[in-house]
């Protein structure tokens, strides 16, 4: 067992270790991939970029690289941004250089890049510090403010930065305007992408299954067809600008069937293309000059994503609670099953009541037979107990605390009557705190009621049984007396009849009536001294050494049984009693510890007498066993009469010891020891005080 | 203990009752002795014809038990129980035991006094056929080997022809053993003799 446990130890520790080798390795892998995503992407994004400039305007509509680096230091923790910084800053010079541009703007163009990146992650961070998903219309918010104040911020840097480079011939505010835009434009149309298929895992993708790939790859397929005709080609040009709604259903289908990660893939695709297509002044948008044609592209794509990543996020909020829902909702019925109770809600403005679940089934009512309103429902309710049940509603209603709890007769399908248990409570309105409804429980306890009655009936049955038992021995004690009374005049009659006057017979059969009557009388006077107890006499005596007394008287037995008996008396003042009947409550206790011990292994074989002074000035004797100890919950009940757990015990014993002990002033309990067996414990007085006062039980 | 007179034996285990018992049944005119057990009965009794006056509930052997010890000795004597409270399941076992009355205490004179007398009575009968028996018994003993033979074939009804076939002798003969038979048994007729072997064959 305990190299077990060493092993097991060991090897959580070794677990440990090597998780934790594992966590670091994994830490520098992850930082490689981070370093190589960001790496490719700023110089993808950038190439794009560049690719989606509309000559022979200079400016980009669109300019991922920032928004590459504001998605992934929103994925990584404040400690890893360093790692996004040093692998963005290569891509970076990368791209740029190739444009022949001078080598301080491109070191101030990677600042600002940064800083939008730093400003949009930083500010959706703290607007919400769980992270960021999509799945909820709070994430879109945030996200569409953190992507503008970044966008606004950092274009003040970037148009500084072209002006100190003295960088091109447009004005301050044009450069910050056409910044502004682009940067917004590429935050809604990237971050969202990145975010949320970074979260998809392998697992999803198959999960998915033939049917949804099927339909994922005919979304895609449409929505090209659509944008390329519409954006792409010169068939809808001078058509009617009108057309560029077409790709609307498709974003929708995506939005609806495939959640926040759908809607912001397709609006990707479909900003790419459109973009693309009106810088080569093709579709609806590329009929103006390049700078008109890029603004309205981002106008355009500037609300319709927001709004599509809105329709996704209220989507999946709704889908969450309604998954929320439907497992309650299970877990609810479930638990109905499990406990074949009925459950019903009463609405207190209609009456209308409705079953949840199984309805009354679990009451043998099918569902069509369930009562539709609390007036037919309190028809199954027996009729003497309905007022009761009634006023019990009535109180919960009109009370504060809104519960109720009654027992009543249910009529159940078969019209036998059965009892229940209910429990309710009432659910009031948030603003009126008017009661509006009420929900019920009902739990069959008809088989509990049973053995409820069948118990007391068991108990009154022993108590008759002990009565009659009782009456059977008085009525023989009498009755010998009585008979030979009878045959005794009849044997005077018969010798006055035949007319003999034999006056010494005639006298010793008048001495053997008086001699049963007398006998008959005693009886009669030793009953009613058992029925008031004052027939003792009362002595004071030391309790110690009547103790030691029946312990002599024991030893033999105890010898003979093999049970050690040790006692432990304490210095006690002497006690006021009956000699007898304390000497017959120890012997008692003491059998009756034998009779524990009897079964147990020679070193359990074992009793203990003490005496204690009690709190109370009284003394107390304790008698304490090492056998199996009292059966749980019985500790009252052993001192009541024809209890027992001896095969061939009358269950008296402990009966007749409390009646004496009481009967002396005492009180006497039985417990279980904490360790082992059980411990019986009876009191005697000190003082004089008649024993008749004491409280019978 | 030379009485030749029914004796009642009075068992029951309280003094006063059973003195009280005795007393009674003395004064009506019966010959009585009693005794505190069941054991004390088996040592004391002579076997004098009487009945028993039995208390149900004994110390030591109880009233039933000394019945069925008594019931399988061969001069047992009629039993009429007393018991203080009666129930049905001792009562019934009991009577169909043979017992000539189970009477509740205190019991009537009267009554008691018909069970007792009842009881003498159905002694008498007993010990009167118990006599007749034993004296068949001893004229049987007194028939020759052939004279049984005779006497068996005769009463289960077979003619002197047949009886003479089956044991391989004359007529004569049979008739001579048959005659011998009659006088033996003392019976005066064929029927006589017939009732004879049943009572015979019954004991």
């Amino acid at each position: 067992m305990a190299n077990a446990t060493r092993t097991a130890v060991q090897q959580r520790g070794q677990r440990t270790l090597l998780s934790t080798l594992s966590a670091v390795g994994d830490a520098r892998l992850h930082h490689l991939r981070v370093a190589s995503f960001v790496f490719v992407g700023y110089y993808l994004g950038a190439r794009l970029g560049l690719a989606l400039t509309f000559v022979p305007n200079p400016v980009s509509v669109l300019w991922p690289p920032n928004s590459v680096v504001f998605a992934a230091l929103l994925l990584l923790p404040v400690q890893s941004w360093w790692v996004v910084a040093a692998a963005a800053l290569p891509a970076h010079l990368l791209a740029e250089m190739q444009g022949g541009v001078p080598i301080a703007m491109v070191l101030c163009w990677f600042v600002s890049n940064m800083s939008e990146a730093l400003i949009g992650a930083t500010c959706l961070r703290l607007l919400r510090p769980q992270p960021v998903t999509f799945g909820a219309l709070r994430d879109v918010s945030a996200f569409m403010v953190a992507a503008f104040v970044a966008a606004f911020l950092s274009s003040f840097i970037d148009a500084a930065f072209v002006a100190v480079n003295a960088f091109g011939d447009s004005s301050y505010w044009v450069v910050w305007r056409t910044r502004l835009l682009s940067n917004v434009t590429a935050a809604l149309t990237v971050v969202p992408v990145i975010v949320t298929w970074h979260a998809s895992r392998r697992s999803e993708l198959v999960n998915m299954g033939r049917a949804g790939a099927f339909e994922a790859g005919v979304l895609i397929a449409g929505l090209l067809a659509v944008t390329l005709v519409v954006f792409n080609s010169n068939l809808t040009a001078s058509v009617a600008p009108a057309l560029i709604y077409l790709p609307l259903p498709f974003l929708l289908w995506a939005t609806l069937r495939f959640g926040p990660r759908g809607a912001s893939g397709a609006f990707a695709l479909v900003a790419m293309l459109v973009i693309w297509g009106t810088g080569h002044g093709l579709g609806p948008l590329g009929t103006r000059l390049p700078a008109e044609n890029a603004f309205s592209v981002q106008l355009f794509l500037i609300f319709v994503g927001p709004t599509l990543l809105c329709l996704a996020a209220a989507l999946e909020e709704r889908r969450r609670a309604e998954q929320s829902r439907r497992a309650s909702d299970r877990l609810f019925h479930l638990l109905l099953q499990a406990t074949n109770d009925a459950v019903y809600e009463r609405d207190l403005t209609t009456d209308a009541v409705r079953f949840s679940g199984h309805g009354l089934a679990p009451f043998g009512y099918a569902p069509a037979l369930l009562p539709q309103t609390f007036g037919m429902f309190t028809e199954l309710i027996h009729p003497d107990d309905r007022e009761r049940v009634l006023t019990a509603h009535l109180g919960a209603v009109e009370g504060r605390g809104g519960h109720w709890d009654s027992e009543f007769r249910l009529r159940r399908g078969d019209a036998r009557y059965t009892h229940v248990h209910e429990q309710g409570l009432v659910v009031r309105d948030k603003a009126g705190r008017a009661p509006s409804q009420m929900i019920g429980t009902l739990t069959d306890i008809t088989e509990r009621r049973e053995t409820e009655e069948l118990n007391q009936r068991l108990a009154q049955a022993s108590r008759f049984a002990a009565m009659g038992e009782l009456t059977a021995s008085i009525a023989h004690e009498i009755n010998q007396p009585m008979s030979a009374i009878l045959s005794n005049v009849d044997a005077a009659e018969m010798l006055l009849d035949a007319g003999q006057q034999d006056s010494a017979e005639l006298r010793q059969i008048l001495e053997d009536i008086r001699s049963d009557d007398l006998r008959a009388s005693e009886v009669i006077r030793h009953i009613r001294g058992l029925a008031n107890k004052r027939e003792v006499a009362f002595v004071r005596f030391d309790m110690n050494e009547l103790a030691r007394a029946v312990l002599r008287l024991v030893a033999p037995t105890a010898r003979r049984r093999g049970v050690m008996v040790t006692s432990r008396f304490a210095q006690v003042p002497s006690v006021y009693g009956d000699r007898i009947h304390v000497q017959q409550v120890l012997l008692n206790l003491l059998f009756n510890g034998m009779d524990a011990v009897a079964d147990m292994i020679p070193e359990r074989r074992r009793l203990e007498i003490a005496t204690v002074q009690a709190e109370a000035g009284d003394v107390e004797v304790r008698i304490r066993d090492w056998g199996d100890g009292i059966p749980p919950g019985q500790c009252e009940r052993i001192f009541d009469s024809f209890y027992t757990t001896k095969e061939h015990g009358m269950g008296l014993g402990l009966s007749i010891t409390r009646t004496l002990v009481e009967a002396n002033g005492g009180r006497i309990c039985a417990e279980n020891h904490p360790d082992a067996g059980a411990v019986f414990r009876f009191t005697l007085r000190i003082d004089g005080r008649p024993a008749g006062t004491n409280a019978r039980r | 203990m030379t009485t030749t007179g029914p004796v009642v034996h009075v068992v029951d285990d309280d003094a006063s009752a059973r003195g009280a018992l005795t007393r009674m049944l003395r004064i009506a005119g019966f010959e009585v002795r009693g005794y505190a057990s069941a054991i004390e009965f088996l040592d004391g009794h002579t076997g004098a014809s009487g009945c028993l006056v039995l208390d149900v509930r004994l110390p030591g052997m109880s009233g039933v038990e000394l019945q069925t010890v008594l019931g399988k000795g061969d001069e047992s004597l009629p039993i009429v129980f007393l018991t203080g409270r009666g129930d049905i399941e001792t009562s019934v076992h009991a009577m169909k035991s043979g017992a000539v009355d189970f009477l509740t205490k205190p019991v009537k004179r009267d009554v008691l006094f018909a069970a007792v007398r009842a009881a003498i009575a159905r002694d008498a009968d007993a010990r009167a056929h118990r006599a007749e028996l034993r004296s068949l018994r001893s004229r049987f003993a007194t028939l020759t080997t052939r004279e049984r033979q005779v006497f068996d074939r005769v009463i289960h009804g077979k003619l002197n022809k047949q009886i003479a076939d089956e044991l391989g002798t004359s007529i004569r003969t049979v008739k001579a053993h048959r005659a011998s038979v009659m006088t033996k048994m003392a019976a005066g007729s064929l029927a006589e003799l017939v009732g004879v072997g049943n009572r015979l064959g019954s004991a």
